[in-house]
């Protein structure tokens, strides 16, 4: 006989006490309604049962004791009172199952985590049939799957529908979810099994094991090459160059010499060799020339048994010029400095049209301007005053620049002193406008910001950056790449293109990003948090998706594919004990009794109502001794008076 | 002691109509306003009778002789002065059984017995309140006119109920004490514990002209409430647990009736009176309807 859901202290414990307060409530109810009389004559009790004021002794023992005993089959049945199974009390055990990746690992015939599953169900089948189990999932995170439970099928259920993730097992915060879980109260703490291999992270934190741990590893090959990085980006070389990067780790004991291919659409790169010692990770790279956009897929040979690591992809977009419309009587000047750079394909033009062109994403005004703003991003050179987007507030012959400011990246890399132009604007600033660069205290260079829900931003420069004295400074590139740069960034970013693995995606920030707004995003334009400590940008993804992080001037997407790989191995002490253990002897079917004691309580207490409450038995009362004193039995007046008269 | 005094001025001159009676004659008393059957110097003419010799010639009546030619004397009523005594019950009993909001039987009995001596002294009669509880107190004695009522009404309100009801220990003192028979007004609950009847029947036996006042409270005939109840004896302190709904009630109801009707009987059968009032009767209504009815007053 044994208890489910309460020991025999905590039965015992709430007992006493409710028994305690019963007993109480007893006596305050039996003193209540007194009432002093004159005279006790007219009560004429059926037995003369009469006591003294002082006396406060049980007067119906047999009332209380019944309802004592329907709260002691009450508790009973609460703390579910079980009938059979020996001595054996019940437990409670915890199945933490590997699902990290390395248990996608095929082993022969199937997966590691196919006989992870047959080892955790045969291991839940030789528990005692009345212990509860509880089924928690471990990868880099453990999740309970199941309550405790003592429906074993239903665990072998939850067991059979288990797959591998895409994160390394952290086996420490799994074995602490088990212990606090089996602190729960009810039962008594049984096994903590664990049941996976021995590829984990941070094998350090597994030095306090508790001991009522038990280890059910099923056998792995340990020896493992895959892809831990990709890294795609734009060259330095000219024309439509890439570089890509494709690092690759030894996770086995002993040395490799994979082969490392890549491949972009049909054009398969030049294979890449390498050796690499046991632990050790290498990069391969390779360059490729692209206007198109297309899939680099990479590939480590030879293929081992895990290969969700040995092949990735990254996706290369299509990289198409900024279209510039230039409306300049001096396209001959313009020329060299636009042509230079392939992200800008100019058309250069006589004369401003009335509407804003179509076919273009910028559009640049030489001594020029058009009747009404255009739709677009655009750069004023000194236009006519009266058409001028600011208002001009002084014109001079001549004017010296002494101050640049490095309005977002405007005044990057701009650096000259005592800068004589002639002629000179200089314009009125309004809350949207910001002064680039200050000629006697007068913005000459105006960059006016986009007003919410526009499109359209313009800089202003109130001087010839192409005239003879400028047209050869290091000035006048440096502020037409700022410009062009800060009205349309998306084209001028430093793209890179990175596959790496699921679960922590970390990264170095350029020291001109720290400053600029950083925007972390999912493939459907969600926003993912994320932490800047440092230059370490780091955000952390459950499953394979696609992550894009973009600053002023950089945007990195991240082919979150790859999955987490456990980098250590871990060897269990050998006081822990392995395997499946001995059937249990005491496997036999208890019988629950909770129905049993509840309808028993209930009966008592309808007893116990039934014969002391308001319709009690009176005579039945009396044999038990209760004190009833009812009136005598009613007088017909009619007849005493008439038995007077005959007296 | 209760701060107010027991009977107001308007009350007191309403009671200067009434007048103590009593039905029985009580042989050698003198005086009192009651008229006797027996012929003594009294005011009030009775009769004649034939002149005998040696009787007192200042009682011939002279005018029967001129008329008659024959000597008769006249004959005139005695008036006894005949004792009245109040036995009033301060046993503990009497503060029980009236519900709240309605005056104790206590404080009931005392503003009765005050308004009867009233009537008493007014008329010029002699009333001894006679206070006992399981025995006879320090009486008082109340004479000599209305002017006489103070000392009366302050005795009364410095009684204090204490005390058992033992009616036989009373009777049996109240004779010792008071060997000359006369009219003997109980104004009590009877709730003797042992028994009510006998020791009244001693008092009529031994020659005492009985008038009962029986004096309940309104819970002492019906008891309120309803289920179960620890009822204690306010004189005894017994303890009894009772169970009271509508049946059980109106078999109380009908024994204290029993009891009420065996009093009247007992008064009546030995040519007493019996009045029952219950506390919340106005002791106006009382004494100018229950009282008179039974010709306790007039």
């Amino acid at each position: 006989m044994s208890f489910l859901n309460l020991s025999l202290a905590e039965f015992l414990t709430l007992f006493v006490s409710i028994s305690g307060l019963i007993t109480a409530l007893y006596f305050l109810d039996r003193v209540k309604k007194r009432r002093t009389v004159s005279t006790l004559r007219f009560f004429a009790p059926n037995t003369r049962a009469e006591q003294k004021r002082s006396s406060r002794r049980v007067r119906e023992p047999w009332s209380l004791l019944l309802q004592l005993l329907s709260l002691a089959l009450l508790l009973l049945a609460l703390s579910r009172l079980q009938w059979g199974a020996g001595n054996q009390r019940i437990r409670n055990h915890v199945v933490i199952l590997d699902t990290s990746s390395w248990m996608a690992q095929r082993n022969g015939s199937g997966a590691l985590q196919d006989e992870a599953i047959r080892v955790a169900q045969q291991y839940v089948r030789r528990l005692p049939v009345n212990d509860r189990v509880l089924l928690v999932r471990a990868d880099g995170l453990s999740t309970p799957v199941t309550r405790f439970t003592s429906d074993h099928e239903e665990i072998v259920r939850q067991i059979r529908q288990t797959k591998p993730s895409y994160s390394a097992l952290n086996l420490a915060q799994a074995v602490s979810f088990a212990k606090q879980a089996q602190s729960w109260p009810g039962g008594m703490p049984g096994e903590i099994a664990y049941v996976g291999s021995n590829r984990l992270d941070h094998p350090e934190n597994l030095s306090q094991l508790p001991e009522n741990f038990r280890v059910l590893l099923v056998s792995a090959n340990q020896e493992h090459l895959g892809i831990q990085h990709v890294e795609v980006h734009r060259s330095e070389q000219p024309g439509h160059t890439w570089d890509a990067s494709v690092t690759v780790r030894n996770y086995g004991s002993v040395s490799k010499s994979p082969i490392i291919n890549a491949s972009f659409g049909r054009v398969h790169f030049a294979p890449k060799s390498m050796v690499l010692e046991p632990g050790e990770e290498r990069s391969a790279t390779f360059s490729f020339s692209t206007g198109n956009t297309g899939r680099l897929e990479s590939l480590v040979a030879p293929a081992d048994s895990l290969s969700l690591d040995q092949r990735t992809f990254v996706e290369l977009p299509n990289p198409s010029a900024l279209r510039v419309a230039v409306f300049t009587s001096r396209a001959s000047l313009f020329r060299p400095l636009l042509d230079s750079d392939r992200r800008v394909a100019a058309k250069y033009f006589d004369n401003v049209p009335g509407a804003s062109p179509t076919d273009a994403d910028l559009v640049i005004y030489d001594r020029m301007a058009p009747p009404t703003k255009p739709d677009l991003p655009a750069l004023y050179i000194m236009p006519p005053t009266a058409a001028s987007p600011l208002p001009v507030s002084k014109s001079d012959e001549s004017a010296i620049i002494n101050q640049w400011n490095d309005v977002a990246g405007l005044g990057e890399g701009l650096r000259s002193k005592e800068l004589r132009v002639s002629p000179a604007m200089s314009y009125k600033t309004d809350q949207q406008s910001v002064a680039v660069a200050n000629a006697s205290n007068s913005a000459i260079v105006v960059a006016h910001l986009p007003v919410a829900g526009s499109k359209n931003p313009f800089v202003l420069v109130g001087f010839d950056p192409l005239g003879k004295d400028l047209r050869y400074q290091l000035t006048t590139p440096l502020l037409f790449a700022n410009m062009m740069r800060w009205l349309s960034p998306d084209k001028f970013r430093v793209a890179s293109y990175i596959s790496q693995p699921a679960g922590v995606a970390s990264m170095q920030l350029d020291r001109t990003e720290l400053n600029d707004e950083i925007r972390v995003v999912d493939s459907k334009n969600r926003k993912l948090p994320h932490i800047v400590q440092g230059q370490q940008l780091q955000f952390f993804v459950t499953s394979p998706t696609v992550a894009t992080v973009t600053s002023l001037g950089h945007e990195r997407t991240f082919f979150l594919t790859l999955p987490e790989i456990a980098q250590a191995g871990w060897t269990p002490a050998e006081k822990i004990p392995r395997g499946l253990p001995a059937a249990s002897i005491a496997n036999v079917q208890s019988t629950d009794l909770w129905r049993w004691l509840a309808v028993a309580a209930a009966l008592t207490l309808l007893t116990e109502w039934l014969l002391f409450g308001r319709g009690g038995s009176s005579r039945v009362r009396r044999s038990l001794g209760a004190n009833d004193l009812r009136p005598a039995e009613p007088v017909d007046p009619a007849q005493k008076k008439e038995e007077a008269l005959t007296r | 002691m209760p701060a107010s005094p027991l009977l107001d001025r308007e009350f007191l001159e309403r009671l200067e109509r009434l007048t103590l009676q009593w039905q029985k004659s009580f042989r050698g008393l003198v005086g009192g306003h009651n008229l006797s059957r027996f012929a003594g110097s009294g005011q009030e003419f009775l009769d004649h009778r034939t002149f005998h010799h040696g009787d007192d010639l200042r009682s011939v009546n002279w005018r029967a002789f001129l008329r008659l030619d024959k000597l008769f004397l006249k004959m005139f009523q005695v008036e006894p002065r005949v004792p009245v005594r109040v036995l009033l019950d301060t046993s503990v009993s009497m503060t029980a059984g009236s519900s709240p909001g309605t005056p104790t039987k206590f404080d009931y009995v005392r503003r009765l017995v005050a308004a009867m001596t009233y009537v008493g002294l007014v008329k010029l009669d002699t009333l001894a309140l006679q206070p006992f509880g399981s025995r006879l107190l320090d009486p008082i004695v109340c004479s000599g006119g209305r002017h006489r009522f103070q000392p009366a009404e302050q005795y009364l309100r410095k009684l204090v109920p204490a005390g058992n009801t033992n009616l036989f220990e009373i009777a049996r003192e109240y004779i010792e004490t008071y060997p000359q028979r006369g009219l003997t007004i109980v104004v009590s609950d009877f709730l003797d514990p042992i028994d009510a009847m006998r020791p009244l029947q001693y008092l009529s036996d031994f020659g005492h002209e009985l008038m009962l006042i029986h004096v309940w409270g309104d819970e002492d005939r019906v008891p309120s409430g309803s289920g179960e109840f620890a009822m204690f004896d306010a004189e005894s302190g017994v303890e009894s647990k009772v169970s009271l709904d509508e049946s059980s009630r109106r078999a109380y109801t009908t024994a204290f009736d029993e009891f009420a009707i065996d009093l009247q009987r007992l008064a009546l059968r030995n040519g007493g009176r019996y009045a029952g009032l219950q506390t919340d009767v106005a002791i106006e209504d009382a004494l100018f309807g229950q009282v008179p009815l039974s010709r306790g007053v007039a």
